[in-house]
């Protein structure tokens, strides 16, 4: 299996790579970066508000994760939501888009601005669907075009009378955890932020169609739920942002819809069945999502200069060399520093629980930061660049159709102000920071043996933390340049 | 450098390169600018955002005359040109040569 994956995306490597095609400053962001006084500003707001928490969170102790939350589909206002016709009919248009994106980057210009593949993938999907599940809910669940694919061909297989399941259920190994979308995520990563022809639609499609492949091939050998919690990778990642969104999707006892509001963050809570690749995957999305902005500073161009030097010898692809170094690097030391971390919280805590236990049980409580910043970061660019679905969904292959009537339609790149912009960011950043500080005490008065221990665990838990939202709002002060 | 309104920017263009230090132009958000370009050899320049192409050729000057009705940090590039490895933008960018940067500050 996993030869046969590695096959696939070797062969798939070698057909895109010497592609190129002119952009049209396709993808780009305008945000000027936040002035010192704004920078100084959230950096002070996430100190003192994480020693004021401290002192707020630590008298109570938590004994369990649960929360308070009610069914919205109840309600008359959202309740023709849960009707199966309405589902039906939202998952439907899901994979007439997906198959809308394949066809668009195979017989559609080959022109990223002009076929919808780009800018459906990069900014729709990876960007604005990270926006909804993070804050709204898990749409993925929902739309995912693999899973209602399959289970549209159960309910063929069923219909023509065979008996049994369309796939093969070969038992999942425990042992290989979610290492199988973790080493997917990894070529994702590699995908959005290394690949140079990233946004060339034919190479969009045959990337989304390999992924496809080995998707539906894992749902038939191991049945598609099992295949969706350990090896779709974009599950795995959507359903950990959406956990500190305010709603979650539950079929009750009866066989009930439901979509619960919760308070904020509160499925960040419950740690239960986090495996060491769990953890890791975690990591690994924490550290992309930084990355991803690290590459558009000054600072990542000197240093990438240096790692340059260091691997010429390699030749014409020595970019590519530094390029995928740095992306492994990234994730590397991130699991080196919360690891560390982890091991001074034990030490500090003089808890019995070991490194490893510590690692599994805090990793979520480090989301709201990830997603603050990815808020923060995306924020102007999702509005302005977001504009391009609407030409595009009138003329999704380039080729001079209007199918709504928008095909006309200019990006108005003054959507939101500068001033907007900068105000939102440091908010989202400060707010996910807050979050942040908040789960990890909780989490470590309900894990831990006492509230002395609970308490100095979460002394270097703070340090880093700080450390971290530091990095972002770091970030989004640079200015954004490519070399 | 800074917008001066009625004689405008003038920025020259040789290799690919824009000549004197800094690679950032700043003006206040409402301006009236006027970039006035000169080049080497015919290279067409693309501001991105406001999106305004011009082409410059040699013994020329082209003219970039605009409000600065939004805030931004916009890129200037050659357009044809391709600087190789230049890191790409999400989904793209293809490291076309980014000549400079216009900052409209509000």
């Amino acid at each position: 299996m996993s030869f046969f994956i590695r096959g696939l995306w070797l062969a798939a490597a070698v057909v895109f790579l010497p592609t190129f095609a002119s952009a049209h400053g396709f993808g780009q962001r305008y945000d000027l970066p936040v002035p010192l006084g704004l920078f100084m500003l959230g950096a002070g707001a996430s100190v003192v508000l994480s020693f004021l928490g401290m002192g707020l969170f630590v008298r109570k102790k938590h004994e369990s994760v649960d929360y308070p939350s009610c069914d919205l589909l109840a309600s008359p206002l959202f309740g023709w939501m849960g009707g199966a016709g309405f589902l039906s009919v939202i998952r439907a248009l899901s994979v007439v888009l997906f198959c809308v994106m394949l066809a668009a980057g195979f017989w559609g210009t080959d022109e990223p601005a002009k076929n919808i593949a780009p800018t459906l993938i990069w900014i729709i999907w990876w960007v604005g669907l990270a926006y909804v599940c993070a804050l709204v809910g898990n749409l993925w669940s929902l739309v995912n075009p693999w899973d209602i694919t399959f289970s549209w061909a159960e309910m063929l297989y069923r219909k023509m009378g065979r008996g049994g399941s369309l796939s093969l259920e070969r038992p999942f190994p425990e042992r290989l955890g979610v290492w199988p979308a973790l080493y997917l995520f990894l070529w994702f990563a590699w995908a959005e932020i290394v690949w140079p022809n990233n946004d060339v639609p034919r190479n969009l499609s045959l990337a989304a169609l390999g992924y496809s492949i080995i998707t539906w091939a894992g749902m038939f050998v191991h049945g598609k739920e099992v295949w969706l919690k350990r090896g779709e990778a974009f599950s795995i990642i959507f359903d950990v942002m959406s956990r500190f969104s305010v709603t979650e999707a539950h079929t009750s006892e009866d066989g009930r819809r439901e979509w619960r509001l919760r308070p904020p963050a509160a499925g960040l809570l419950n740690t239960d069945g986090m495996s060491n690749s769990m953890m890791v995957l975690v990591v690994l999305m924490l550290a992309t999502v930084s990355f991803d902005g690290f590459t558009e500073t000054p600072l990542w161009h000197l240093l990438r200069a240096g790692i340059y030097e260091a691997v010429v010898w390699v030749g014409r692809d020595a970019l590519l060399v530094a390029d995928t170094i740095a992306l492994i690097a990234a994730p590397a030391l991130f699991l080196g520093v919360y690891y560390t971390f982890c091991t001074l919280m034990r030490a500090m805590s003089g808890s019995t629980l070991s490194t490893g236990e510590f690692a599994r049980l805090f990793v979520l409580s480090l989301v709201p930061i990830a997603i603050g910043y990815h808020v923060a970061h995306y924020f102007s660019f999702l509005f302005i660049q977001g504009q391009r679905i609407i030409p595009l969904l009138s003329d999704p292959f380039g080729m001079g159709w209007n199918l709504w009537g928008t095909a006309a339609y200019r990006v108005d790149i003054g959507i939101i102000g500068a001033k907007t912009t900068w105000y939102a960011s440091i908010a989202a950043i400060v707010i996910g920071h807050i979050c942040a500080v908040y789960l990890a005490h909780v989490t470590a008065l309900r894990a831990l043996e006492n509230r002395f221990a609970a308490v100095r665990s979460q002394y270097p838990m703070l340090v880093l933390m700080v450390g971290y939202t530091m990095v972002s709002l770091w970030i989004i002060a640079q200015p954004i340049t490519d070399g | 450098m800074k917008s001066e309104e009625m004689s405008g920017i003038t920025l020259k263009i040789a290799g690919g390169e824009i000549q004197g230090g800094s690679k950032v132009v700043r003006v206040k958000q409402g301006d009236k600018v006027k970039l006035n370009l000169l080049a080497d050899r015919t290279t067409e320049v693309h501001l991105h955002g406001y999106d305004i192409e011009k082409i410059v050729s040699p013994g020329g000057v082209a003219v970039m005359a605009f409000q600065a009705r939004v805030a931004g940090r916009f890129p200037v590039t050659v357009h044809g040109s391709h600087s190789h490895g230049s890191k790409k933008r999400k989904g793209g960018g293809h490291g076309e040569k980014v000549l400079f940067y216009l900052e409209v500050h509000p």
